[in-house]
């Protein structure tokens, strides 16, 4: 008799084929029922709540978030146009420069409340529905070159007409805002490729390069001022009336059904999962072994040049909370009580509260912690888990979301 | 007293003989070097890599106990040396003796007669220590053995003394029969002015080469050579190399001192880096760093291995004796050139079409066959060209050459041809046709003789996948007369063709042996020069012998390789669009590896005069490696990151893939991965067929049983590279180890088919049950209980000849796909009714056929695999796709017109419009389904297909033009309003002309109006069909005299 091997088994093909006649008496394999995986409304969610939420998310949320990120964002460039005053004028530098660095921190902390709401145009062209990467323009980490920003710093090419189309994101954006007002004098660059290896560098001198550090951050406030307009035109009820395309109530509206636009909403707040707990906390602490050949990585934090990185994660809960509840609107909190599970909606906002007021209660330097193998940034991560493991299964199973493919792989 | 001398010299020979690797003034040397080699380069070594570390390291120590353990066992005379080099010299000598006559003596001096010696026997030496340690490294048996060398995680002197003593006894064996051949060879033809102790002594330049170099070999001493002089003689460093566990150093420089051998084979490699680390992959690893573990832990799983090493070595040999046969045999016999439809009846009716006095098939139901003449029109090497002539079926052409080729029948998916039921001479194909039913392996068209294609109810007798239909490939017959072929070609991109085949009958005996060889450069190019082509060689043999009038026997060995630079990334429109053969940087690594071996053992015999039986007993084995580049580390989409052509952080992304940005991160890493495979097939088939005859009825009752097995071991490791300037760094990190797992599928299968003629009408009962067990263990989970599923599908054809050259026929058949081990509990077969209806017309010099189908789907499902765009943990998995329905019509002529009496006129027309849809809307993962709206259409499917070829065919020669189309297709499901892929219109020509009656030439174009379509978008971006490709060549066919 043949023996098949199999990994901890003998199959025998003796047994085989006393099965095999066993089970053609049976003819269990005729069965034609397809399991129905095509199911893809909103578990016996309100519809008139749903479309209320959706016409929630534009007026009530995501356009405030984008005017107050303007207004900031204003502010920002009048600091760095007294920046280039002061540099050109031999005056008080290092005031206007610390006035620079605060207004580059409020427009950062403004922004990562939006970086939670990646919703039509703002979001990825490779997954978002009606995505075109507009986020990315504005803020593009963990994408960032800063020697490449150093190489335009020093060529000037960042005053030609076409810079913003002729370079990728890594030249532009608030992350090179980041480098441009907070590097040191010296650049990063390894000393065998400009601006160092041509001398183009030293040839600027430490105030020339502040004037063109002070320059080029002004064309990219200019610039994602402009993008900033455009969102805001987009969202508004009478100017490109995005607000109105996430109802999904017409046949133009780029989602299928109002389930698919839901889904959208809930594709954003999966920020806090993927990027907020993942690739911010869970692969500098080492938990991504895959991604983190150390023990641990602190390097890959987000804003460790400006050391923003707790605000950024804290900015990153309170957006996820405006979208979450829809600010004064309909929001999750809302679909979530109306199918009578009032208990998770109290538990995640709880957990909310819990995850920001243990950020904010983190003291010290979170890159020294995690070098030092402290507890406290586990501690963080694991507040984290608790909000994020229900957004994941509870929302996904309650409200039938699906859940984005690029957070199915749980890295925990 | 005699017992200890043994030993004392048994382990002190290693070191006190000149011809020894270990010789103590090689190791004396060595020492020099190590020691000044660091102050000389003012290099130091790591710490764990200095000599005085590496001894004493556990793999050290290995070493030490199997250098013990070997002598031990050969002063014991364990270790049985059955030939020594004294003893194949004098038999040398005499046989060339009685077969050329003794030879006078040539008057050479002695030096002339030393530097020749010593240089023919260096080369010898070299190529036979080359070969064997290829064979080390390819055949999976010795490569069980060999891998005790390989595991040695330091490197010193001793390690040469790692080997395993079956190793050992085959170089003793190896340098026997080296030396003593060529020592055999010198004494015959220099008689008395050498004697046999110079002959049998050291080999001098590889004893100054041994002292010179040979135990740097094996050491952390780098010394590499420029690269230049690498490319003729192996540093040490290179040799090193070959040690590396980095898998892109696998494969690389097996040769000992010259290194013209590696690069003939493509292995050689220069040293640019020390490898990061040595030694094996811990998937890799079948022993402990211990002696009996070493000693015992190889020959676990050999049984399996042993038989491919038996195959593989029978078909290199019969590779040899084809040429050997080739010359010697003075009687030729004239090839049959003219193999047209009605001349298919071969010798055994192994094939599966019924023929009734030259008209065309009478089946149950719908199939195509295209017979070497058809083939042979194009001399095509791509089965794509091929498989375009037949209506109904589709391809998704991936690397251009059809060395992999994607093929669906009405509507089943195309990807790696997984859901058709894949058959060679009726023996299943596929690698593992129910663990694992991609089909990483096709048979080279050029040696085809036939390609059969059922659908309909006539694909009930051929499964598991009746869904669509089945594919067989008919292999050259030993033909019924001394038959000899030689085919040599050449064209554009460096492609080059070698085909021979040799016929020979004894009594009651015949003997095939038949080879290929196909290369190319490749017609895609890297910015960096590095190789885009490939290399494909096969051999088959097959062997018969008739034992009775009714009974025959017959033995079919095959082996076959590829190395190819394929890759699965493809380019973004924009780039393809600028130049659709170009390939990225991040491809560079891109390098698909395999050998395949194939045996089976066939009865055909008689009980009776109505009762025919057919048992093949078959094993087939594939070993392939494909590394490439999957993914980047962040895991964005590449697939949408080429298709889309986008902003933002993907467009850094992508530059990074073009090579222009550097990785300047960890997400920006690109995941470079090697899918490890190794599959097994086995199993035994028969078919009885018995016939009945009376006034009234004819019956032809057949029943089929195969009891089969297969089984998959995946082994997909990945490792981190970093894009720097233009080209892939190895980052030095961990090798993941993705999946180790092993799929296990045994099955019944059995039908029973009924051909019953009752006057002009003919029924075509037939059911068939598919009964498998099926298990996936994935190494560190626990084992999940296999899991079985039995089903009988059953079919009824019908056919009535209305008219004597008008058939009509009708049938139904269930279709069936199984699932395959390890899916998820909710994924179900794939299951469909089959409906066809249609028309034969067969006259004298037209036939024609047009038939309307139609298949109800209850659940299609989709099987993710690399190639269809899938990565990561969708990998493998199968998913439920819904109801879907497959309906469209089918036709296809042949007329032969008559020009004069020597010229013909053949047409052929072939066309089918297909209608494949969704009839449900669900969300899927799998890519290729995506978001699906009822009404959707399938992916990778065209709605219409056409192919028209005209031809003259002369006495002297031939002349043919074909014209193939194909409307768009989907990448993923949608509406073909707006289809993915372009339609694609291609135009291709052939001419022949015979020479003599013996040598014909032929010219033929593919692609003559130069189309840049895409042809696919998957796994990732765009891919070019393949450019005008223009080969000429000339066929040897010699005539009967």
């Amino acid at each position: 008799m043949q023996m098949v091997k199999t990994a901890g088994k003998q199959l025998s093909w003796l047994s085989l084929v006393g099965m095999s006649f066993a089970a053609g008496l049976q003819l269990e394999g005729c069965k034609s029922e397809v399991t129905d995986s095509a199911d893809t409304a909103a578990g016996g969610v309100s519809t008139s709540l749903v479309a209320e939420l959706l016409s929630t998310v534009g007026p009530q949320v995501i356009l405030p978030e984008l005017q107050e990120f303007k207004n900031r964002l204003g502010l920002l460039a009048s600091s760095l146009d007294n920046w280039d005053s002061a540099i050109s004028s031999q005056g008080d530098v290092e005031e206007a420069h610390a006035a620079v660095q605060d207004a580059w921190r409020s427009s950062m902390q403004s922004w990562q409340r939006l970086e939670v709401m990646q919703i039509g145009s703002l979001g990825s062209s490779l997954n978002a529905i009606g995505g075109e990467d507009l986020r990315d323009e504005i803020y593009s980490w963990p994408t960032v070159n800063h020697c490449r920003i150093d190489q335009k710093t020093a060529s000037l090419q960042w005053q030609e007409t076409d810079f913003f189309e002729a370079n990728l994101v890594n030249a532009y954006g608030l992350d090179a805002l980041e480098h441009l007002v907070f590097a040191g004098p010296d650049s990063v660059c390894n000393p065998a490729v400009p601006p160092l290896s041509d001398g183009s560098w030293d040839a600027l001198g430490p105030d020339g390069v502040g004037v063109a550090r002070a320059g080029y951050s002004s064309r990219i406030v200019e610039q994602i001022e402009a993008i900033t307009d455009d969102l805001i035109w987009t969202w508004q009820t009478d100017g490109g009336g995005f607000s109105d395309t996430l109802k999904a109530d017409s046949e133009d509206s780029i989602y299928g059904s109002t389930q698919e636009a839901l889904n959208a909403v809930y594709d954003a707040l999966f920020y806090v999962e993927t990027r907020t707990k993942d690739r911010k906390l869970a692969l500098p602490l080492g938990l991504r072994p895959d991604e983190c050949d150390d023990d641990v990585c602190p390097d890959d934090l987000e804003g460790l040049i400006s050391g923003e990185t707790i605000p950024m994660l804290i900015a990153n809960l309170e957006g996820f909370q405006a979208l979450f509840t829809g600010g004064d609107g309909i929001g999750f909190d809302d679909l979530i009580s109306d199918l009578g599970h009032d208990d998770l909606t109290q538990s995640m906002l709880s957990h909310i509260d819990g995850a920001i007021a243990a950020f904010e209660g983190f003291e010290g330097s979170i890159y020294d912690a995690i070098s030092a193998q402290e507890s406290a940034p586990q501690e963080l991560f694991d507040t984290l888990s608790l909000l994020t493991a229900e957004i994941k299964w509870d929302m996904s199973t309650l409200l039938s979301l699906v859940v984005p493919e690029e957070a199915k792989l749980d890295n925990d | 007293m005699t017992s200890l001398h043994q030993l004392g010299t048994a382990f002190s020979a290693p070191f006190l003989q000149p011809e020894s690797r270990t010789y103590w003034v090689g190791l004396l040397v060595f020492l020099v070097i190590a020691v000044c080699h660091p102050w000389l380069t003012q290099t130091k070594q790591p710490k764990n890599r200095q000599l005085k570390h590496a001894l004493r390291h556990p793999s050290s120590q290995l070493d030490l106990q199997l250098f013990f353990g070997r002598q031990l066992l050969q002063s014991l005379g364990a270790v049985p040396i059955f030939v020594t080099a004294w003893w194949i010299a004098t038999r040398s000598v005499r046989w060339l003796d009685h077969t050329i006559g003794p030879q006078e003596g040539l008057e050479w001096s002695q030096t002339q007669i030393a530097i020749t010696y010593s240089l023919t026997l260096f080369v010898v030496w070299d190529l036979s220590r080359f070969v064997v340690h290829w064979m080390m490294h390819r055949v999976p048996a010795l490569w069980a053995i060999h891998k005790v060398h390989h595991s040695a995680e330091v490197l010193t002197p001793m390690t040469f003394h790692r080997i395993h003593p079956i190793e050992s006894w085959i170089y003793s064996l190896r340098g026997a029969v080296a030396t003593g051949s060529v020592a055999g060879l010198f004494y015959y033809l220099f008689r008395d002015q050498v004697s046999h102790y110079s002959l049998l002594g050291v080999p001098a330049i590889g004893f100054l080469l041994n002292i010179a170099t040979g135990n740097l070999r094996h050491s952390h001493v780098w010394i590499s050579f420029p690269t230049p002089v690498e490319k003729w003689f192996l540093s040490p460093a290179q040799h090193q190399v070959h040690h590396s566990a980095e898998t892109i150093h696998h494969g690389s420089n097996y040769g000992s001192w010259l290194a013209i051998w590696d690069r003939a084979i493509g292995s050689w490699q220069p040293a640019l880096r020390a490898p990061v680390a040595y030694g094996l992959a811990p998937h890799e690893k079948n022993h402990d760093h211990h002696l009996l573990s070493a000693w015992f832990g190889p020959l676990r799983g050999l049984v399996p291995g042993a038989t491919a090493a038996f195959a593989v070595c029978l078909g290199l040999f019969s590779g040899h004796a084809h040429a050997q046969d080739e010359s010697d045999d003075p009687e030729s016999s004239e090839e049959e050139n003219e193999s047209e439809s009605n001349e298919l009846d071969n010798r055994y009716g192994e094939e599966m079409f019924v023929y009734e006095d030259g008209r065309t098939p009478r089946v149950a139901g719908s199939a195509h066959k295209v017979a070497e003449g058809d083939l042979e029109r194009f001399e095509s090497n791509n089965i794509e060209q091929i498989i375009a002539q037949i209506p109904g079926t589709s391809t998704r052409s991936e690397d251009g050459f059809g060395l992999r080729p994607n093929i669906g029948i009405r509507g089943a998916n195309s990807d790696r041809s997984a859901k058709i039921t894949l058959m060679e001479d009726g023996v299943l194909l596929a690698p593992a046709p129910y663990a694992a039913p991609a089909a990483y392996y096709f048979p080279m068209s050029t040696r085809l003789v036939g390609v059969e294609v059922f659908k309909g109810p006539a694909s009930t007798r051929h499964g598991p996948y009746t869904v669509g239909g089945a594919l067989n490939v008919l292999t050259r017959d030993i033909p019924e007369e001394n038959q000899h072929y030689g085919d040599v070609s050449g064209g554009l991109w460096g492609t080059r063709k070698a085909h021979v085949y040799s016929g020979l009958l004894g009594d009651s005996t015949g003997l095939l042996l038949e080879g290929v060889s196909l290369q190319s450069d490749g017609f895609k190019t890297l910015e960096s020069g590095d190789p885009t082509g490939f290399s494909r060689n096969e051999l088959m043999a097959k062997g018969e012998w008739l034992l009775t009038a009714d009974q025959r026997l017959e033995l079919k060995l095959g082996f076959s390789n590829e190395q190819s630079n394929e890759t699965y990334l493809g380019l973004s429109q924009s780039d393809f669009d600028e130049d659709p053969y170009q390939r990225y940087p991040a491809s560079a690594l891109g390098d698909m590896a395999w050998h395949r071996t194939q045996a089976e053992l066939e009865w055909t015999g008689k009980l009776g005069p109505q009762i025919q039986i057919r048992s093949v007993a078959y094993h087939h084995w594939l070993d392939r490696s494909w590394t490439k580049f999957n993914r980047f580390s962040s895991g964005i989409d590449t697939h949408q990151l080429l298709k889309t052509d986008p902003g933002g952080q993907a467009a850094v992304y992508l530059s990074i893939l073009r090579g222009e940005e550097d990785s300047l991160s960890q997400d920006q890493q690109l995941m470079i991965g090697t899918n490890h495979r190794i599959f097994h097939s086995f199993g035994l088939q028969t078919t009885a067929e018995w016939q009945v005859s009376t006034d009234l009825v004819e019956s032809a009752l057949e029943l089929g049983v195969r009891l089969h097995g297969d089984h998959v071991q995946r082994i997909h490791t990945e490792e981190a590279h970093a894009m720097t300037d233009g080209a892939l760094i190895n980052a030095g990190e961990d090798i993941l180890l993705n999946l180790d797992s092993i799929a296990t599928a045994n099955a019944l299968a059995v039908y029973l088919h009924e051909d019953l003629s009752i006057g002009q009408f003919h029924l075509f009962p037939g059911i068939r049950y598919e009964g498998i067990q099926s298990e996936r263990v994935d190494n560190g989970d626990d084992s999940a209980d296999p899991v079985f599923k039995g089903i009988l599908l059953p079919g009824m054809g019908m056919l009535v000849e209305a008219l004597p050259v008008l058939d009509l026929f009708a049938g139904i058949h269930q279709g069936f796909s199984p699932v395959a081990p390890g899916q998820e509990a909710d994924v179900q077969p794939e299951l469909s009714w089959n409906y066809e209806a249609g028309t034969r017309l067969d006259l004298a010099h037209l036939n024609a056929e047009v038939v309307g189908f139609y298949n109800d789907y209850t659940n299609i499902t989709g099987q993710c695999s690399f190639s269809g765009g899938c990565s990561g943990d969708e990998l493998d998995r199968q998913y439920n796709g819904g109801a879907a329905s497959v309906y469209g019509v089918e036709g296809s002529t042949e007329i032969r017109l008559s020009l004069s009496p020597q010229a013909d006129l053949p047409i052929k027309a072939s066309y089918a419009w297909t209608d494949a849809s969704f009839t449900t809307s669900f969300s899927s993962s799998f890519p290729q389904y995506g978001q699906v709206t009822s009404g959707d259409n399938l992916p990778y499917l065209s709605e219409h297909q056409a192919s028209l070829t005209v031809g003259i065919d002369h006495a002297r020669g031939a002349l043919n033009a074909a014209v193939n189309y194909r409307s768009g297709m989907l990448d993923e499901a949608g509406s073909l309003d707006s289809p993915d892929i372009p339609s694609l219109l291609t135009v291709d020509a052939s001419v022949q002309a015979s020479v003599t009656p013996d040598w014909l030439l032929y010219v033929t174009g593919t692609n003559l109006t130069g189309e840049t379509g895409i042809t696919s978008w998957r796994p990732f971006g765009a891919r070019p069909i393949a450019p005008l490709q223009v080969m000429g060549g000339l066929k040897w066919t010699p005539s009967r005299r």
